[in-house]
């Protein structure tokens, strides 16, 4: 991904995260907050339909004390009407038809009332009746003159139970409330003239249809469409509409009214009524469906109950009149959004705009170092030169405006590549001369290697030469024997001879003698620590003298003629053997085991060689003896032959010594031969990793 | 068997084996150290050695034949020589590996002249087969140009 996208798209994701953060927040806060404006309006609601319950209540309360007023005025005109009459007296039954009959005759006037009632009518439009109290027919009154039973009393004619606290001298209120009418009536004792308690004195007030209380409750409306309603509370005609809206049902009993739930909700308030005290209020929230209406809706009620008349008083509004607000602020909450989304959308837009332009003037300097360090990496430093140098052009002309870090990096990449460039050349440079001079090691180790596998090689050789020395030891014997054969063919020479034999037997006594020592000299030369180059030097220049010496002698004995031919052949063999100890002392031995052994075996070999020079010498002196005559012509060979049995000597020496160098040597090698391995394999490994860092190297173009 | 074969001295230049023959060479010494050759003398003059006394002008036979000039190995020795019949002109020849013989049949033959050899040798095949170029002393530039070398060495 390139960097202006990551730009772009780091831009447009913080905005869009914000954005959606918001909107989360905001969705996630708008449900308390239409909770809250719901169960505030709820509250509202509650608060007015209570409110309005109250209120009804008050009015009812105002009407009945009003009636109530009315009432006691129409009985204290009673009263004093009763009064101003003959006092009431006897209670027997001749009289009680006369007791003021006059007064309580029915039908003594037009409207057939008494002319007490018409008297009171007169004075109060009020009705007023007065009854004779009795105890026949058990206890009942009868109305004075018509003998009318009381009202309320049964189809027995048993007077109703309030008369039993008349009968005590108390007055009594009794309320008719039926079907929103209401009819208020007194009763008062009537006493004779003994003051006891001789009848009832009745006033009523006309049923009362409360009209104007009704009118007044039907016209409050509670929220919108909401309205007080009145139901009988208690008695046969409980749940019955007093007042409905409109008063459409009135009338009509809600009594098995239900809800949706089937729920009987009439009959819950009423239940909840009865047990409110005074003014107070209770609620109910159920469905309700008014005439003309196509489907319930959710009602609230408040509702209180008003004792005096048994009616239930509510105020009933509708939910949705309320939560109309909450609609508003839900839709609200949903436009709140929308703008939100659209602001954010704006948001995104403006910030990915900017992003991009500011993202490319940021992204196209990286860009094109990106691009230098690209062909960097493909080791074009040339090139990458070349197009920094066109970079800082064009970086320098834009210096006032962009004098931010991409030009501090650019400067940055000038020096690195700079410095690279000299850092590679010098690479390649180094890499060149330390691969010539790997291979130079490498050869030298080669050839090192050779030389000491060579030296090995030739150590077996010298270890079988030493043997051979020996063994020539015993070859030169017979050699003698055989010169000694010859002398005695030409014992005309044996005078000649004869010297040099003597000479060749004090000279082999010398070698017996010192073969015998070369055992303790064995012992003490492994003692010795001197270098092996010595001896083989003192080797080699034996050799070559005894190679010259034989050089010599063959010279002489070429030109000594014949006499010559078989001391040639001797110079010959010594020659031979010469150059094949110098050859030997070339090389040297790697075969350690065998050192001992060898020596022992030169011990025992110089012993049999002993033997075998004392059998010579016994041989040479018999020799001596027959080759007196040819003793003087090779008088003049003797000093050489005695030269050269010196060098025997000393080569037998020198080869007792050998046998003992050669372990020492031998360890030499293979320690040489081990370092030599491993330092051909570190060289090995110089010349890869030189090779690897030649192959590394070249891969930059620095011109 | 005298009249049959002879006995050469061997020496080498480079990879070729030269032979002097035994009868004109009087010694064979080791390489000692010489005197400081006289001016003016040819670069294959390597000096001139006590013989004895005698003061004898020592040749480099290898840089006479045009090769590099002899090493000091162990080897490397002096003739003491005359030209055949010229015993007055004693002079020392300094050769590399002059450590060997060989014999020649008297009556062998010159094989192919290699153009790379000296003028003054002839190639021959020795008795064992290997391949010898004598040397003839008495065409050696020393002994041609005898008298002023030794003129200059007794003067030295």
């Amino acid at each position: 991904m390139r960097l202006k996208t990551k730009i772009v798209l780091l831009a447009g994701f913080s905005s869009v995260v914000s954005v959606l953060l918001m909107l989360g927040m905001v969705r996630k806060e708008a449900a308390p907050v239409i909770r809250e404006v719901h169960d505030e309006l709820f509250g509202l609601a509650k608060a007015n339909v209570q409110q309005i319950a109250v209120d009804a209540r008050a009015l009812c309360e105002i009407a009945h004390d009003t009636l109530a007023a009315r009432l006691d005025q129409g009985v204290a005109a009673a009263s004093k009407v009763l009064a101003d009459g003959q006092p009431l007296v006897g209670t027997n039954a001749s009289s009680e038809r006369t007791w003021r009959g006059q007064a309580f005759s029915a039908g003594n006037t037009a409207d057939g009332r008494s002319a007490f009632a018409a008297e009171v009518h007169a004075l109060t439009g009020l009705d007023a009746e007065v009854y004779w109290l009795t105890t026949a027919n058990g206890h009942s009154a009868w109305v004075a003159g018509s003998g009318a039973p009381l009202p309320g009393a049964d189809a027995e004619g048993r007077e109703p139970a309030f008369m039993a606290r008349i009968r005590a001298g108390e007055t009594h209120r009794d309320v008719q409330s039926a079907k929103g009418i209401i009819r208020l009536s007194d009763y008062v004792p009537v006493r004779s003239a003994d003051q006891t308690v001789a009848g009832v004195l009745r006033v009523s007030l006309p049923p009362e249809p409360m009209t104007a209380l009704r009118a007044i409750l039907m016209g409050i409306t509670v929220g919108k469409t909401g309205y007080v309603w009145i139901i009988d509370g208690q008695g046969d005609e409980r749940g019955t509409y007093v007042l409905s809206k409109d008063g459409a049902k009135d009338g009509t009993s809600l009594w098995n009214e239900t809800s949706g739930s089937g729920h009987y909700f009439v009959r819950s308030i009423i239940s909840k009524a009865a047990k409110l005290k005074g003014a107070a209020v209770d609620f109910e929230l159920y469905d309700w469906r008014n005439e003309g209406e196509t489907e319930a809706r959710e009602k609230i009620s408040a509702f209180t109950y008003f004792g005096p008349w048994d009616w239930i008083i509510g105020a009933g509004t509708y939910s949705d009149d309320y939560f109309d607000a909450r609609r508003r602020v839900e839709r609200l909450m949903a436009r709140l959004l929308k703008v939100l989304g659209v602001s954010g959308l704006c948001v995104f837009l403006l910030a990915a705009g900017v992003a991009m332009v500011m993202g490319r003037s940021m992204t196209r300097p990286i860009e094109r170092m990106a691009g230098v360090a690209e062909v960097m990496a493909g080791g074009k430093l040339a090139l990458a030169r070349k197009e920094l140098a066109t970079l800082q052009k064009t970086r320098t002309g834009r210096r006032l405006r962009f004098r931010d870090e991409t030009h501090g990096l650019a400067q940055s990449f000038d020096r690195m590549v700079q410095a690279l460039c000299e850092l590679v050349g010098n690479v390649q440079r180094s890499g060149i001369q330390v691969t010539s001079s790997s291979t130079t090691i490498s050869a030298g180790a080669r050839q090192l290697e050779a030389a000491v596998a060579e030296q090995a090689a030739s150590l077996t050789e010298v270890s079988a030469t030493t043997r051979q020395i020996s063994a020539t030891g015993q070859e030169l014997a017979v050699t003698m024997e055989g010169v000694a054969g010859m002398a005695n063919d030409t014992s005309r020479l044996a005078a000649e001879c004869q010297l040099g034999l003597r000479q060749m037997e004090d000279k082999m006594r010398l070698l017996m003698e010192s073969t015998e020592g070369i055992s303790g000299k064995l012992d003490t030369i492994s003692q010795r620590t001197g270098g092996i180059s010595g001896i083989v030097t003192t080797i080699t220049k034996i050799a070559d003298q005894t190679n010259l010496l034989s050089l010599n002698a063959a010279i002489e004995a070429e030109k000594a003629g014949e006499y010559g031919v078989g001391f040639s052949v001797v110079a010959r063999e010594v020659r031979r053997l010469a150059d094949q100890t110098a050859v030997a002392t070339l090389g040297i031995d790697r075969m350690v085991r065998e050192s001992n052994a060898a020596v022992s075996a030169g011990v025992m070999e110089m012993d049999q060689f002993v033997d075998r020079v004392r059998q010579s010498i016994g041989e040479a002196g018999r020799l001596n003896q027959t080759m007196e005559t040819i003793i003087t012509h090779v008088q003049e060979l003797g000093p050489r032959f005695n030269q050269a049995l010196e060098g025997m000597q000393s080569q037998s020496a020198g080869a007792g010594q050998i046998s003992q160098a050669l372990q020492q040597l031998n360890d030499a090698a293979a320690g040489s031969r081990g370092a030599l391995g491993e330092f051909n394999e570190a060289t090995r490994h110089l010349a890869d990793a030189v090779q690897r860092l030649r192959r590394g190297v070249a891969n930059f173009e620095t011109e | 068997m005298r009249q049959q074969r002879q006995l050469w001295l061997t020496f080498g230049i480079g990879e070729r084996l030269f032979g002097l023959c035994a009868e004109h060479v009087l010694e064979v010494i080791p390489f000692v150290t010489l005197r400081a050759p006289p001016a003016g003398m040819p670069d294959w003059m390597r000096g001139v050695a006590d013989y004895h006394g005698t003061l004898l002008p020592v040749a480099d036979l290898s840089r006479m034949a045009g090769a590099p000039p002899a090493c000091d190995f162990l080897s490397t020795r002096i003739f003491i020589v005359h030209p055949p019949d010229q015993p007055e002109k004693m002079a020392g020849l300094l050769a590399e590996r002059a450590t060997d013989t060989q014999w020649v049949a008297a009556k062998a033959r010159p094989v192919a002249t290699d153009n790379d050899l000296p003028a003054w040798t002839t190639s021959l095949t020795s008795d064992t087969g290997i391949p010898l170029a004598l040397v003839h002393l008495e065409q050696l530039p020393l002994f041609v140009d005898w008298n002023p070398i030794r003129k200059g060495v007794s003067g030295s």
